[in-house]
């Protein structure tokens, strides 16, 4: 179990090395002159000669490639992610603010999407072939197929501006505040039905998988309880299945929060990123980007690790 | 999906292994069979397959179907409601929406088409070379797709527009980028099943040369899971598409775009709702017609994939 455990642990450096590489690469190796990108096009009286040499100084660009990527690789390390061009504010310090922001967004959105899909999915599987199996997987349908930020407006529309019930958009405050809560009802909602949807729909045939199995009807045939059957011998067996799907719709909940913040004007990382592309203010897009995928191999590496824990499978190969 | 209460009564076994047995150039007959007797029975898929004709035939012959030219200003009738004369309404430029709205079914559907197509050929040759050769060559690509996994979403393709521009070109560059780790994925996964097989074994015995047996033999037999993702994947890419347009990053004004229009009614969105329902419901319902026929598609292919 610890081999398999530090063998994980040794597959994920490669990945966050890759996907920094990557970002490195998209932003320094293919533009040609990276300069261009960090002058803000809307602002042309400030991209003089000077500014330009003060850039290319203070970034490195006037360096080798190897010694730009191996500064770039420390600095990513200890993370100092240098200044705002537009705010000239620490990156860091930005994102000290606002990724608290995004987790009380993403952490109920993604428990929304938990308990909804799976009991839609479950639901479904037990009951096959029914209207209300037909009714959740439609449902489920619904989630996967509807685009986030249509789906906003339109709540928005609904229940902001027709039926004054909820506030638009914003941070009301702390999710322990009436205000911090009403604001927070329509993006959570958002947020975590795509990742209900997928999920009902993973939950429902990895069920399925095992339910028809000779043991679950010795089960059923010793006498217990329908629930007992499900949640301690069908549930339990999918749950490895369900758990590496939990990775995937936390990354879900991720990827989902950049759209979702940028219609909510939620002050999170998302819409950090989609203000930094915006503006053109690359050591936020840099940052924001980096955060977002080292947090989902991180999310990968937990489930993994969890489901050592879960599935005996694992624990004695 | 929706519809497997009939799948479960056939044997998936005997479904599968004529599926999996069978050669390029047999069995299409059977083939189209299942597919046909899939559709007739799963409704929506049907109602799904035949929306997505229309609106396929609708962007083909756009200077026909729509009303106005989509970029024809009329500023004296801006943001207008839906009328007999403008069915869905002018935009905030006296634009026909209608009009727009089927001038950029050619766009939001050529870019998504286009950017799953690159993703298939791309992740294709990217499994079928991880899966056959297996060793290092393979470990070296999947690291590489775990890589491209690690940017969860739209996020990579955001990333790429941005620094490479927005072009429809440079789209279609991201959303083949997006969609080819799942496919690679996929058909990696698939050819390592296949590799064992005795017919993979007689062939490689009878001196069936490796290009051969790639592709006469391993490449046929992938085909039920690519057109499968491939199907779901247009779905992905319809959204992605969309989202950059939404986000400001995807198609640029003044190209008719379903996301881009509807970033762009969202501030007229108080007294012109229509102007960001009709391109949003636009997107859905292509997406979800994709979707059903891709779970019809599934479920009459390959029912292991369930």
């Amino acid at each position: 179990m610890w081999s398999y455990f530090l063998r994980r642990l040794l597959l994920a450096i490669p990945t966050v090395l890759g996907a920094v590489t990557l970002v490195f690469c998209v932003m320094r190796v293919i533009p040609g002159d990276p300069v261009a990108l960090f002058i803000p096009p809307d602002t042309p009286g400030s991209a003089t000669a000077a500014v330009e040499a003060r850039i290319r100084h203070e970034y490195g660009f006037d360096r080798p490639l190897y010694q730009q990527y191996a500064q770039y690789l420390r600095q990513m390390a200890t993370g100092d992610f240098g200044r705002s061009i537009r705010q000239n504010t620490l990156v860091s310090a930005d994102l000290r603010f606002r990724v608290p922001n995004t987790l009380e967004l993403g952490v109920p959105a993604f428990a929304l999407s938990i308990v909804f899909g799976i009991a839609l999915g479950t639901l479904s599987a037990v009951r096959r072939g029914t209207w209300m199996d037909n009714a959740a997987m439609f449902g489920a349908l619904f989630g996967v197929s509807v685009p986030d930020f249509w789906l906003a407006l339109m709540l928005i529309l609904l229940f902001a501006l027709r039926f004054p019930l909820l506030p638009p958009s914003g941070w009301g405050g702390p999710i322990y505040t009436a205000a911090g809560i009403q604001h927070l009802v329509l993006p959570a909602v958002v947020l975590g039905l795509g990742g209900a949807g997928a999920l009902a729909r993973y939950t429902r045939s990895s069920m399925l998988e095992v339910i028809n199995h000779d043991y679950v009807r010795t089960a059923r045939a010793k006498g217990l309880r329908e629930a007992a059957v499900i949640t301690r011998h069908v549930l339990r067996t999918s749950l490895p299945t369900i758990i590496t799907l939990l990775g995937l719709g936390f990354g879900r909940v991720l990827g989902g929060t950049v759209i979702v913040e940028t219609v909510f004007g939620w002050p999170g990382v998302g819409r950090y990123l989609v203000s930094g592309i915006n503006g053109r203010d690359y050591p936020v897009v840099q940052a924001a980007v980096l955060l977002v995928a080292v947090s989902f191999v991180v999310a990968n590496l937990v489930t993994d690790l969890i489901l050592v824990y879960v599935d005996p499978r694992i624990r004695y190969s | 999906m929706i519809r497997s209460r009939v799948n479960r009564d056939r044997s998936p076994t005997a479904a599968g292994a004529s599926l999996r047995v069978q050669r390029a150039g047999h069995g299409s007959t059977a083939l189209r069979r299942r597919l046909w007797r899939e559709f007739v029975r799963n409704r929506l898929a049907f109602v799904g397959a035949l929306y997505l004709a229309v609106i396929l035939a609708v962007a083909a012959l756009a200077p026909a179907v729509a009303p106005y030219a989509p970029n024809k200003q009329d500023l004296i009738s801006r943001l207008d409601p839906p009328s007999a004369e403008h069915w869905l309404g002018t935009d905030e430029a006296g634009r026909d929406e209608l009009s727009r709205l089927v001038y950029g079914a050619r766009v939001s559907l050529s870019i998504a088409v286009m950017g799953t197509v690159g993703g298939v050929v791309l992740g294709t040759a990217l499994g079928l070379g991880a899966g056959f050769f297996g060793g290092e060559l393979d470990n070296l690509t999947m690291r590489v797709v775990d890589v491209m996994y690690a940017f969860p979403g739209i996020l990579l393709a955001i990333l790429i527009v941005a620094v490479i521009g927005p072009s429809l070109f440079n789209l279609v560059i991201a959303l083949t980028v997006f969609s080819t780790p799942t496919l690679a994925r996929i058909v990696r996964a698939s050819v390592l099943s296949l590799k064992p097989r005795e017919f993979i074994e007689a062939a490689r015995a009878i001196g069936a040369t490796r290009p051969r047996i790639v592709f006469r033999h391993l490449v046929p037999n992938t085909l039920a899971p690519i057109i499968v993702h491939a199907t779901l994947s247009v779905a992905g890419a319809l959204l992605t598409a969309a989202a950059l347009g939404f986000l400001g990053v995807g198609v640029q004004p003044p190209t008719a775009e379903w996301g881009a229009m509807l970033s762009a009614g969202q501030e007229y969105m108080r007294n012109a709702s229509y102007l960001v329902t009709f391109p949003g419901l636009l997107i859905f319902v292509t997406v979800l017609s994709v979707n059903l026929v891709g779970d019809a598609l599934r479920d009459a292919l390959d029912p292991y994939l369930r």
